[in-house]
């Protein structure tokens, strides 16, 4: 009864304790202050197995702020050991590229998947996370060029704007990803994340006389480079399979 | 350009190249001679741009067809001196797509110049021409058109 009682406010407490160690980025430099040793006990709590479901935040809330912005993605994680997740994510988005001198809208789907590792070292009973991870990325998707201006350097002529409505369809990327980032448990089985990743272009589909200047699931795309960034924040719902019982002893 | 920013498009990029003239002298072919007091403008638009001494120009061609008609005054502040001839530049376009920061330029394939020449010769100052370049897509390099007078 004590030790429920004792978890749980370890618990509540170190969720706090949980944000300002992920701020210093020294998960394993505080340690637990340890009063005059008494008696040793052994406690058992259970450390929890199972599907992590969630959406990605920044992308549902930017498709209602951002008018050149669509998107919503679907991700799941399974625990596969105490420190590793296998991961995917499932996206759809639209992206615009709405410049005076060019018009041109990207749309497609994306999948990713890859494993997180977890870094971080939990108190007894709490699953947060601290985590480096790492994906591979497909996106298959079609951009229109809607017009463009032809550029000059002089502005004696009028503008020459071409209405050219352009399809390219069927196109296609491969790239690889790492993350980093969070997830805290902020209500029971309920984790709010957040993270950033950096990407690799592998291949894509070569336009002729284009480029593609959006990817999904990649994000924009930068002359002469294969760099691609992001991040992101997420909710997720971890749907507890089973459990393996730990044992730890404690002194009190 | 590795280390240009990418979303502006600077001067490192070459965009729709401008026609480079360069002015020589009739009886000495290879000596550039200047051109005193120049203005040119394009048939149909409004602006004349004043230039004054020089041998060589920059001007833009029209990326909306395939020609574009060149009226080139010489002693052009001099109302007596002064004299207005003409040249017709013919091309045809192609469409390039330079970045995202730059978009699309123009580039002209198959440059002709031809001079509009009037009946009196004492009123045609503008000699001769020399194309150089018949394809067009760069205006940091070499001269594109020789003219003599």
């Amino acid at each position: 009864m004590f030790n429920k009682l004792l978890l749980t406010m370890i618990k509540k407490k170190h969720i706090f304790i949980f944000f300002i160690s992920c701020f210093f980025c020294c998960s394993g430099l505080f340690a637990q202050e340890q009063k005059e040793t008494k008696k040793r006990d052994s406690i058992f709590y259970k450390e929890r197995y199972g599907l992590m479901l969630g959406t990605d935040l920044y992308k549902l809330s930017r498709s209602f702020y951002d008018d050149e912005y669509t998107g919503f993605e679907v991700n799941g994680d399974f625990r596969f050991t105490q420190k590793i997740w296998f991961s995917a994510e499932l996206g759809y988005e639209e992206l615009k590229f709405d410049e005076d001198f060019m018009d041109v809208n990207t749309s497609g789907s994306y999948l990713k998947f890859g494993g997180i590792y977890n870094f971080y070292d939990n108190w007894i009973g709490m699953d947060n996370l601290l985590y480096g991870g790492f994906r591979l990325g497909f996106a298959s998707f079609s951009q229109d060029l809607n017009e463009y201006r032809i550029t000059v350097r002089d502005n004696y002529f009028a503008p020459d704007i071409r209405q050219v409505n352009r399809n390219f369809t069927g196109l296609s990327a491969v790239w690889a990803e790492v993350q980093g980032g969070i997830r805290v448990e902020v209500l029971k089985n309920v984790f709010l994340g957040a993270h950033v990743e950096l990407k690799v272009m592998i291949t894509q589909s070569s336009l002729p006389n284009f480029e593609n200047l959006n990817i999904p699931g990649f994000n924009r795309t930068y002359t002469d480079s294969s760099i691609g960034a992001g991040f992101g924040y997420s909710i997720r719902y971890l749907i507890p399979l089973y459990s393996k019982q730990k044992t730890q002893a404690v002194d009190y | 350009m590795g280390c240009e920013r990418d979303d502006i498009c600077s001067s490192a990029f070459q965009v729709t190249p401008r026609l480079i003239i360069e002015f020589y002298d009739i009886n000495e072919t290879d000596v550039l001679k200047n051109v005193v007091g120049l203005s040119v403008f394009a048939l149909g638009e409004e602006d004349t741009i004043e230039i004054g001494n020089t041998n060589r120009i920059e001007i833009p061609l029209r990326t909306n067809q395939q020609s574009t008609r060149y009226g080139f005054i010489s002693q052009s502040d001099n109302e007596i001196l002064s004299n207005l001839d003409e040249i017709n530049f013919t091309y045809t376009t192609q469409d390039i797509y330079v970045n995202r920061a730059c978009g699309y330029k123009t580039e002209f394939v198959d440059f002709q110049a031809i001079r509009i020449i009037e009946t009196d010769a004492a009123n045609n100052w503008l000699r001769s021409l020399n194309v150089q370049q018949t394809f067009i897509d760069n205006d940091q390099e070499e001269t594109h058109l020789y003219i003599f007078h």
